[in-house]
């Protein structure tokens, strides 16, 4: 009762907001150049989908999303497994992945273009790069997290390297793991538009600097709208996944 | 009688690289299906020489046998319990058990029946399919003592396993504990700060302080132990002299 009248207050507000918007771009006679009313937008979303519009841009955009998102958290992993296991490897590489991180990467998108041309492949490398970091930062963490005792228990029953690995410190560490999955899906999203908007003709992003060029606001605003839902369904799914996999269903045999 | 000794330390040190030596010559012998308590303050180094044992650390001097051959390793038929359950949270207790097993080959049926009928010797009896997490302290303790007897142990090393149960549990699981025991005939080497522990558990009581372990005291209550003995002046009695004892080396 008591979240379902939370959710209710909750979209209210939500409500009341749009309301205000509605009758402000009115009452005060902004300009839809400005600031589109709430009505105009929805007009553009709609008529982008009664059109078919907005179907490849979606699909580019969600492509570029989970294929950087699985490339990117993939190399992190792995390289987060890597150096965890060896510490002299990661001694001898800490300073140069820090240099790479700390560079933004956005500002590598012309350089992309250059080298990879437009469309999907520089999308997806900036989205890939930027999420390398959370991934490999995570993993190194919950590496190091593992609780000494399980170790030591680990060790006393004769576990291999490999077996403490994937028995012990991956599954202890899930929670941290899937933290920064999380982080990196947040950004995955920033990754892929913001390269749309420099190196793609197609996709959300794309979509976005458009509608800037033929000063459409309410097809910018429309977009807007589309990446938020998309970006917020895309976090939900992430989180189901996740409690699937945090509550396997117990080994009754 | 030393050729037939299980484990035997002699003269074995140890110390913590750059920290100076904690263990100054240790010297020990463990019968088969004896039980050794090794009695001590908190930081006398009991727990590092539970490890020496198992296998676990390696001593910087003297000479550790487990069966008369050089200790290099954790030994399969030395089972250890810590302090803490150390249970893996995302397996369930039925997994637990069966870890020591399934890191080193598949579990089998046979396997699983071995597992739950420990669980049910121990009083887990319908609790197989829960995680750890949702068990009590006193249940989390039992399943890591299930664990260690899928092992089927020679050995079993236990640092303080039931120091952070109520009194009540605690006694539980010590005449739980003694009772396998004597029915696998296995020994145990049993680290505590608890005097009272000490002169239950015990054949052997030795105290270790500052590095050294003083000559064993004999417990002489023959087995099985009853819970009555508790009540009995000469267990007061032996736990007033191992307080002495520890009380003289202070």
């Amino acid at each position: 009762m008591k979240r379902l009248s939370d959710a209710l207050v909750s979209l209210a507000l939500g409500l009341l907001v749009l309301l205000g918007w509605e009758a402000a771009t009115h009452s005060w006679g902004l300009s839809a150049l400005v600031l589109p009313a709430p009505t105009r937008i929805g007009q553009a979303l709609a008529q982008g989908f009664a059109t078919g519009y907005w179907w490849p841009h979606i699909g580019q955009t969600l492509l570029g999303v989970a294929l950087g998102l699985l490339a990117g958290s993939a190399l992190g992993f792995g390289s987060g497994l890597l150096l965890g296991t060896h510490p002299r490897l990661r001694r001898w590489l800490t300073p140069y992945l820090l240099v790479s991180q700390l560079t933004p990467k956005l500002a590598l998108a012309p350089l992309f273009i250059l080298w990879f041309g437009f469309g999907t492949l520089p999308t997806v490398v900036m989205t890939a790069l930027i999420c390398f970091f959370p991934l490999l930062e995570n993993t190194l963490a919950s590496l190091e997290q593992t609780d000494p005792d399980q170790l030591e228990l680990l060790r006393a029953l004769g576990a291999s390297r490999w077996q403490t690995l994937w028995r012990l410190q991956v599954p202890a560490g899930r929670h941290t793991l899937a933290a920064g999955l999380r982080v990196a899906l947040v950004l995955a999203w920033v990754g892929t538009v913001v390269s749309e908007f420099i190196s793609a003709s197609r996709g959300l992003g794309a979509v976005i600097i458009g509608a800037q060029g033929s000063m459409d606001t309410a097809l910018l605003f429309a977009a807007l709208v589309l990446i938020a839902l998309l970006g917020t369904a895309s976090y939900g799914l992430l989180r189901a996944l996740e409690r699937r996999w945090a509550t396997p269903e117990s080994h009754l045999h | 009688m030393k050729s037939e000794a299980l484990l035997s330390l002699e003269d074995v040190r140890f110390g913590w690289p750059g920290a100076g030596e904690l263990l100054h010559g240790i010297d020990l012998q463990l019968q088969a299906g004896q039980c050794h308590v090794l009695l001590g303050r908190s930081g006398c180094g009991k727990s590092s020489l539970l490890k020496l044992a198992a296998g676990l650390l390696q001593a910087t001097g003297g000479a550790l046998r487990w069966r008369g051959q050089p200790v290099r390793g954790p030994q399969p038929d030395v089972a250890l319990v810590f302090q803490r359950p150390t249970l893996l949270d995302w397996l369930s207790v039925l997994d637990n058990v069966l870890l020591p097993i399934s890191l080193h080959r598949r579990v089998t049926a046979e396997d699983r029946v071995h597992a739950r009928h420990w669980l049910e010797r121990l009083g887990l009896h319908g609790l197989a399919g829960r995680r750890p997490t949702q068990l009590s302290g006193g249940q989390q303790s039992r399943v890591a003592i299930a664990r260690a007897w899928m092992q089927r142990p020679a050995l079993l090393c236990m640092d303080e396993p039931f120091a952070a149960l109520d009194a009540l549990t605690r006694e539980e699981l010590q005449r739980d504990l003694l009772a396998v025991c004597a029915e696998q005939g296995t020994a145990v080497l049993f680290v505590t700060h608890d005097l009272q522990e000490a002169a239950f558990l015990g054949d052997q009581v030795s105290l270790l302080h500052g590095g050294r372990l003083g000559t064993p005291l004999a417990v002489a209550e023959p087995r099985p132990r009853s819970a009555h003995w508790r009540d009995a002046p000469d267990f007061h009695a032996a736990c007033a002299q191992l307080r002495r004892t520890l009380e003289a080396c202070a």
